[in-house]
């Protein structure tokens, strides 16, 4: 882990995180915050490097409570999956998706969802003994390969208007993979089935895969040739399915056959 | 997305900004937009002749005269309304545009 960094102007701390393969330094001024971020951005943190793209955290007044600082948190790691994503705009296929991988192979699977709908459920419930890769964008790269991005978990709270709270994955029982991510398989998540209801597993054809995959990308425009970039990779993982669900824990064995696939 | 220019007659269609285009044997596939703002569109069968035959940049009824010329008359229905409305939906998914007369 490295050592956090003074801003060129001496006026706060930078710390740096890997995020999607870009390293990004983290801007803070307020020490309630950067207690916070050294706590919880702590699976992700990297070496300090030159003209890296800068997240700045908000401010906070003197009065600010406990809340406020779980929003100014929640806010800063939108601000780093942004920076990180245009740093890799062009050069990575990224999926609003949660990735867990097989500690031993590095076989991955990408759970691709919209924001709200599972995603961070997902791999807190089945990440436990297997690579937390990230629960909020997957990069790819032509390879196959995946640059984790092991960010805090945003975790709703019971009652409504309440600030989501950034948890460190370590804090969850979830460990970063130990050994090269790759993807292995995806599926896209429906949770729209009622309680009880059992998990369905469609198959997907290409091209409406394509159209359904495409709302769940970043920077889709950037790469070269993106409809034959998104297509080589959905046909070299065999496809896309859609997984429909009610209960995290349903999902489970779509995982462990993804995860014991050879690659 | 969407449009608001009014297809005169004199309106030039051609293709919108189209990032990327794939074609398989389960038909047709475009990617429309620029930077964040994109989107995949599933063009269907008269979309897909509409597409290639506006290449050039053609009025409607030039156009229509191109897809008769290339599919012929429809089995069922009248040409000239089923093409305005393949080039309807095709505006509105911004994979046609529309240069005014």
């Amino acid at each position: 882990m490295s050592v956090p960094a003074s801003t060129p102007d001496g006026t706060g701390t930078r710390v740096f995180v890997d995020a999607l393969g870009a390293t990004v330094a983290i801007e803070v001024q307020d020490p309630r915050i950067l207690r916070a971020v050294d706590r919880v951005w702590v699976a992700c943190r990297t070496s300090p490097a030159d003209g890296c793209p800068v997240a700045v955290a908000p401010r906070l007044g003197e009065d600010a409570d406990d809340d406020d600082v779980a929003r100014a948190l929640q806010l800063l790691t939108q601000v780093v999956t942004r920076q990180a994503i245009l740093a890799r705009a062009g050069s990575m296929t990224m999926l609003h998706a949660a990735a867990l991988c097989d500690q031993r192979s590095g076989a991955t699977i990408a759970l691709v969802a919209p924001g709200g709908t599972g995603k961070t459920t997902l791999a807190r419930t089945l990440g436990r003994g297997r690579g937390y890769v990230t629960d909020e964008t997957v990069a790819i790269a032509p390879d196959r390969s995946i640059a984790p991005y092991c960010k805090p978990l945003s975790l709703r709270r019971a009652g409504t208007n309440q600030p989501k709270d950034e948890i460190a994955p370590q804090s969850l029982g979830l460990t970063p993979p130990q050994v090269q991510p790759w993807l292995a398989g995806m599926v896209l998540l429906r949770r729209d089935l009622p309680d009880g209801g059992e998990i369905v597993v469609e198959d997907i054809a290409l091209l409406d895969a394509l159209v359904l995959l495409a709302p769940e990308t970043s920077s889709l425009a950037a790469l070269d040739r993106p409809l034959h970039r998104l297509a080589d990779l959905v046909e070299s993982v065999g496809g896309l399915r859609r997984v429909r669900y009610h209960d995290a824990a349903d999902v489970e064995p779509v995982v462990r056959d993804v995860l014991g696939r050879p690659r | 997305m969407t449009f608001d220019v009014e297809l005169t007659p004199l309106a030039r269609l051609r293709p919108g900004e189209l990032l990327d285009e794939l074609s398989t044997e389960e038909g047709t596939v475009v990617l429309v937009g620029r930077g964040e703002v994109s989107m995949v569109v599933r063009l269907s069968p008269l979309g897909q002749v509409v597409l290639a035959a506006v290449r050039p940049g053609l009025t409607l009824v030039e156009l229509e005269s191109e897809v008769r010329s290339r599919i012929g008359e429809p089995e069922a229905g009248d040409a000239s309304s089923l093409v305005r409305a393949a080039v309807m939906a095709l505006l509105e998914t911004a994979v046609l545009a529309v240069d005014p007369g």
